[in-house]
């Protein structure tokens, strides 16, 4: 027997095609010695102990016309969300399907869903369950090959 | 069916006990074995900031204990290279720009940093980053070629590898100590992240 109507609640997981938006603090971006922003670090896609999921943002979510628009209205939720932006903290932007691809490619085999899940602060949240643990191989090839489109926050009016 | 044992004679198993003469290297590997044993938590609860005011003390506290550790080796760094590198220390540790959630880099993990920026001699300098528990991250990057080493305590060094070697991409890790790492980065070529940049006097 199913739940009644109005109680059941449909799993959305994200397109293949579409994009996960991350808050990166500035101790997660990859610099250069002159502290020129070159990237993120693995580091950035770590779970926090009391974390059960790795948390970001629907990008196509949003209904702006192009990709560029869309990942701008995505950093506006975070920014509006209860996450504190700091001026020069970043974004990663990332393709669902290569993240999930990337992580299932792992010699773990690390099966990740990436699932809509709003929140009261961001309507567009979504959640990466399955997210791999000590794992930092996976993480750093992370950063640097898939999920590696850095945005300044500073870039974003 | 199960089969009854003889009380007499019946063992219980013997206690796990690690050897006395455990490595570094073990304890690290131990330490994450337990982090495994944990079990998961069945929510996920956001980690509570501390008060601007806390954190603020707390990043002026761990700023300071890093200039004067590196000033105790100062005959080690050339000034000006030194010089940069506090300029770095300040915009990550900058209290506008750190992530409340996070703990500063803990003075063990600089210690091991100092020692291996004196032990690998860099005439560049790497970038800085920090992990939330408290590491520092130093990475060198030229094109696509990524090596990133996270400082741990007990002059143990966590790093990565991500280079180009005859047309073929590699990418290796492991957990090693510091006066290791000059030999566990050999085959990788270590000089292109190394060279040129700011010198380190002899």
């Amino acid at each position: 027997m199913g739940l009644p109507d109005g109680l059941a609640m449909a799993i959305v997981y994200l397109p293949d095609d579409h994009h996960s938006v991350r808050y990166v603090p500035w101790a997660r971006l990859r610099k250069d010695e002159d502290d020129n922003v070159i990237g993120v670090l693995g580091a950035a896609f770590r779970l926090r102990d009391e974390e059960e999921y790795l948390s970001a943002t629907w990008a196509e979510f949003f209904v702006e016309s192009t990709h560029a628009d869309r990942v701008t209205a995505s950093i506006r939720a975070i920014r509006a969300s209860n996450i504190d932006v700091r001026p020069k903290s970043g974004f990663a932007v990332g393709c669902v399907s290569k993240i999930k691809q990337v992580c299932l490619d792992d010699p773990r085999r690390h099966r990740v869903r990436i699932i809509h899940e709003a929140e009261p602060d961001n309507a567009a949240h979504a959640a990466l369950r399955g997210w791999p643990r000590d794992n930092d191989d996976l993480l750093n090839l992370l950063a640097e090959e898939i999920w590696c489109d850095a945005i300044l926050n500073a870039a974003i009016p | 069916m199960t089969a009854v044992m003889p009380v007499i004679g019946r063992r219980s198993p013997p206690a796990y006990t690690p050897s006395s003469a455990v490595g570094p290297v073990s304890q690290i590997i131990n330490a994450q074995i337990e982090e495994l044993r944990r079990p998961s938590p069945t929510f996920s609860g956001k980690a509570k900031p501390i008060s601007e005011a806390a954190l603020e003390v707390e990043l002026f506290d761990a700023l300071l204990k890093f200039k004067v550790s590196t000033s105790q080796v100062a005959m080690h760094l050339d000034r000006g290279w030194r010089s940069r590198l506090f300029a770095q220390l300040d915009s990550l540790l900058d209290k506008e720009s750190w992530e409340p959630l996070d703990r500063p880099p803990r003075l063990e993990s600089f210690a091991t940093f100092l020692r291996m920026i004196i032990f690998l001699r860099p005439q560049r300098r790497p970038g800085l980053g920090a992990t939330s528990k408290g590491e520092l991250i130093a990475t060198w990057s030229v094109g696509a070629d990524r090596l990133t080493i996270e400082c741990l305590p007990q002059d143990l060094v966590r790093w990565t590898v991500s280079v180009t070697i005859n047309d073929d991409r590699e990418r290796a890790a492991g957990i090693t100590p510091v006066a290791r790492l000059k030999e566990v980065l050999r085959p990788y070529g270590p000089a292109r992240w190394f060279s040129d940049g700011d010198r380190i006097s002899a």
